[in-house]
């Protein structure tokens, strides 16, 4: 190299060293980044932290909630933060899962849950396989609309179906799971389960951040024709993108099914596809831990505002609009930009990565759409 | 027979209601670039001030649907105020979020001021019947295409011929240019969030005394009309009309004859089949092929 | 033949773009496509991508391609340079090539989740082809920068270096010496003749008539559409019809 070490590594942004780094030495950026430690060390914290520090029925239930809404938020990280496609189904994803697992472990007994979360991935996975190659060709907007379609139409399905989702839509009576024998009967064991299934989702998060696939999907998210045109599977990897991230809602829905032990298509609708805009705009899209932020923030709101209950939408609609206003690129971007300055490094902007911009290109513009690239 | 035409009657006094909400959508799109997530719950808002202004106040229903129309148009100018003029230099999807901000705050509002029960509007006919054909036909419905024929008219003949019209289209196809022209880009958008309101306003009373109202029924309606705008591919007004109308019909007919407990949702897999097939629309721009 | 393209028309909306045009090119041999602004030039190399969709024949090394189709265009060595760079802004220089990588053994899910050795292997060869193609064009210093702050001529390059990352058989450049200074044309010209040194098909869309002078075997001119002329550049410079349409652009300019 003929800059030095220091200079080079301020002038690019990036802000860790190359601990690792001589073993990979000629690859980029994101595979020097210490995301292994970071998974360690955090995983570790809220294991040691949280049995401790949380205590009370209401609060552990809350613990558990919030874990399983991390798995649905990664899901959704995966379609609409690296794919780049904002899907609307995710909360359908969740209901199917949470019925499908029920109606495994109502059948066949609490000790086939580990059967019944595969079900759950099975059936979302394949539906979301279904759907995203017959909207693959839609531009992102209507790829939007469309997924809210299939969740409006898939939940009236679901209520009909009461052979399959229980009387009224809704699934009550759900055992405790048990795996090889063991029962998760408390809310601290369902936490001890909760915090492993997301500890394995996030690893598989890092891994896929460290892999082609990364690539892949923000070439084909920020630049589709470019990466087509240098041979990039937009479709493929979109399409892959979307099932897993799917998937993913599926085993959350599973988990909250077992945490509450009832599974209804209500707890499921508009108040939560709220809560995950909610969720985005706190915690930001730019990586896989800012859904998990922000879920903790949501499933803290109602306890902060227990007293306000009935104005509930009302908060939850002004939070949104005060959040939009002042963090457009997430709370967790905030904090990120708050730290790179009181350290004096520069900011690590993304380009794309604030929300407001991310879904700025998913925005109709009414207009021919015109392209640089093939313009002329 | 007597059932197809009821069912066809219903079929186009729905289409009638999608095509009030939908150009709501669409105009306000074009003079704005918003969407307005809010579109929906302005429809049960406008319906509950008319039940208010009838059951508090005490007006004659008329006079209620002249207050729900005329209040709904500053309470478009209002959210103009709040979510949009605030957030102008920010990109439109911030506006198009916070209008969804905006429309859980409504229903939340609404739950508050007027209780969570269905409430019955009445309505200017009564229960008056037409007989046509062996079938029953609530006058109600009559009423509503009569309207809507009219005001959809006077909609697509100002967009067309007015200055202001001329004044939107240019603004929607470039907004730059059109300033430097002289339009009067705040006049518009004022314009067009109390227009948009007030149309849904007019679909509000006009299909609330068909059945209770309830806090979230603006909502669903507002999801199916979606349906006419995606296929009208959000330029044309007319495909948007045509569009809400054919969707009404299906899903009365269609869902009156073959899946009557899923007729809701036809409107929803008519609009997914079109997206797969065609995703700009059946009368969207093609865009650049990619 | 290395690439045979036969009657290419496209069509948007009834408007025809390129018309009824026919190209060829041999193993290292560089053909200009000259012409006025609207004349159909970047349609075409759309076209022969499959950027949009084209009516016609397109052989490349005697196997048809399908048109329309942007990866059996990349699958048959069809590379282009677009006019203006298209960098992905998240990425460094050194990813923004990496993305045309021919090899893409073990850069799905399964390489990622379930067999990561192989995933390894594979990507480290990716780094190597990238860089080397960096190097080629002068530019491996700077493969850790984010490439949307290189300047323009950098940004130039490294689509360039992404092109042959993809060891291309043909390469197509389209006005790539647009916003270059004299240094950096005469560099970029450079790198061209050793491409076709390599063996590489050259398809050069530009307006500088120097630089196709000294750099193209043969020149095609195309007009509205329509291909007027071809040949050497010294029998197109002297065509009549092709001084009209060009001193056409020179007026209006």
């Amino acid at each position: 190299m003929t800059v030095p070490p220091a200079a080079h590594a301020r002038r690019s942004g990036r802000t860790r060293s190359a601990l690792v780094g001589n073993r990979l030495g000629t690859g980029p950026p994101v595979y020097r980044e210490h995301r292994y430690l970071t998974w360690v060390v955090l995983f570790a914290v809220i294991a040691v932290a949280a049995p401790n520090l949380v205590t009370g029925q209401a609060d552990q239930l809350s613990l558990n909630v919030w874990l399983a809404y991390g798995i649905a938020g990664v899901g959704f990280y995966w379609v609409f933060g690296l794919a780049g496609r904002f899907a609307f189904c995710q909360t359908f994803m969740m209901a199917m899962g949470g019925y499908m697992s029920a109606w495994i472990t109502l059948r066949l007994g609490p000790n086939w849950f580990l059967v019944g979360v595969l079900g759950a991935m099975a059936v979302t996975g394949a539906i979301a396989a279904v759907i995203g190659l017959i909207l693959s060709r839609a531009q992102d907007f209507y790829f939007a609309i469309g997924t809210l379609a299939v969740s409006e139409v898939g939940t009236v399905i679901l209520t009909h179906t009461t052979s399959f989702s229980g009387a009224d839509g809704s699934t009550v009576g759900i055992a405790a799971p048990e795996i090889f024998g063991y029962a998760f009967n408390s809310y601290l064991q369902m936490f001890w389960l909760s915090l492993a299934v997301l500890a394995v989702v996030v690893l598989f998060a890092i891994l896929l951040e460290r892999s082609p696939v990364r690539r892949h999907a923000i070439a084909g998210r920020e630049n589709a024709t470019v990466a087509r045109s240098g041979g990039v599977p937009v479709v493929k990897v979109q399409v892959m993108l979307f099932a897993f991230g799917s998937m993913l809602g599926g085993v959350s829905g599973a988990l909250l099914g077992s945490i509450n032990s009832t599974v209804d298509v209500n707890s499921f609708g508009t108040s939560l596809a709220i809560g995950i805009f909610l969720m985005l705009f706190i915690g930001g899209i730019g990586s896989v831990w800012g859904p998990i932020v922000g879920a903790a923030f949501y499933v803290a709101i109602p306890q902060v505002l227990s007293s306000l209950a009935q104005y509930q939408n009302i908060v939850y609609g002004a939070l949104l609009l005060a959040v939009i206003i002042a963090f457009p690129e997430g709370l967790v971007g905030a904090l990120r930009i708050l730290a790179a300055r009181l350290t004096h490094r520069r900011p690590p902007v993304e380009p794309g990565a604030t929300l407001v911009e991310r879904l700025s290109s998913v925005l109709p513009t009414g207009k021919r759409k015109e392209n640089d690239a093939t313009a002329g | 027979m007597a059932k197809f035409v009821a069912l066809l009657a219903s079929g186009v006094a729905y289409g009638a209601i999608l095509m009030l909400v939908s150009l709501g959508f669409v105009v306000l799109f074009k003079a704005t670039g918003i969407v307005n997530f809010a579109q929906g719950d302005l429809v049960t808002l406008g319906a509950f001030v008319a039940f208010w202004a009838g059951s508090s106040l005490g007006l004659p229903i008329l006079a209620t649907y002249v207050v729900a129309i005329v209040g709904l148009f500053f309470c478009g100018v209002i959210i103009e105020r709040i979510a949009y003029v605030p957030l102008r230099k920010r990109p439109p999807i911030v506006v198009v979020i916070a209008t969804l901000a905006v429309s859980v705050m409504i229903e939340g509002l609404i739950e508050l001021w007027q209780g969570s029960s269905p409430k019955n509007l009445p309505s200017p006919v009564g229960t008056a019947v037409w007989h046509v054909a062996g079938a029953d036909i609530a006058m109600q419905r009559v009423v509503i295409v009569i309207v809507t024929a009219v005001v959809v008219t006077a909609v697509l003949v100002i967009f067309k011929t007015t200055s202001i019209g001329r004044q939107v289209r240019a603004l929607a196809s470039d907004g730059e240019t059109a300033q430097l022209y002289g339009v009067r880009t705040r006049a518009v958008s004022v314009g067009a969030f109390g227009v948009s309101a007030s149309l849904a306003a007019l679909a509000g009373v006009l299909v609330a005394p068909l059945s209770a109202i309830d806090v979230t029924f603006g909502f669903a309606l507002m999801v199916n009309s979606f349906s006419a705008v995606v296929l009208g591919g959000f330029v044309s007004l007319e495909g948007t009309a045509a569009a809400a109308l054919s969707i009404g019909i299906i899903q009365q007919v269609v869902g009156g004859y073959f899946l009557p407990s899923y007729s809701d949702t036809l409107p929803l897999i008519v609009m997914f089949v079109v997206i797969a097939v065609r995703p700009q629309g059946l009368f969207g721009l093609r865009s650049s092929r990619l | 033949m290395l690439l045979q393209a036969d009657d290419i028309s496209v069509s948007f909306g009834g408007v025809r773009a390129v018309s009824g045009v026919s190209a060829a090119c041999e193993p290292g041999e560089t053909l200009g496509i000259i012409g006025p602004n609207g004349s159909g030039k970047t349609t075409f190399l759309n076209a022969l991508t499959g950027v949009v969709g084209a009516k016609g024949a397109l052989t490349v090394d005697g196997a048809e391609v399908v048109l329309g189709n942007p990866t059996r265009s990349y699958d048959a060595g069809l590379l282009r340079v677009f006019q203006a760079p298209q960098m992905f802004p998240t990425f460094t220089v050194l990813e923004n090539v990496l993305v045309s990588s021919r090899d893409q053994a073990s850069s799905g899910f399964f390489g990622s989740w379930v067999f990561r050795p192989g995933m390894w292997r594979h990507e480290r060869e990716r780094w190597r082809a990238a860089h080397a193609a960096l190097e080629r064009v002068g530019l491996d210093d700077i493969a850790d920068e984010r490439a949307a702050s290189m300047p323009y001529g950098s940004q130039r390059l490294i689509e360039l270096a992404r092109a042959i990352n993809a060891t291309p058989r043909v390469l197509m450049l389209d006005e790539p010496s647009a916003g270059l200074n004299d240094a950096e044309t005469a560099n970029l010209a450079a790198l061209i003749n050793s491409l076709r040194a390599d063996g590489l098909g050259i398809l050069l869309v530009d307006h500088k008539i120097d630089f196709i002078d000294r750099l193209c075997d043969r020149v095609a001119v195309l007009e509205l559409g329509k291909k007027i002329a071809e040949g050497p550049p010294a029998e197109v410079w002297a065509d009549a019809r092709v001084m009209d349409a060009y001193l056409g652009t020179v007026a209006d300019a």
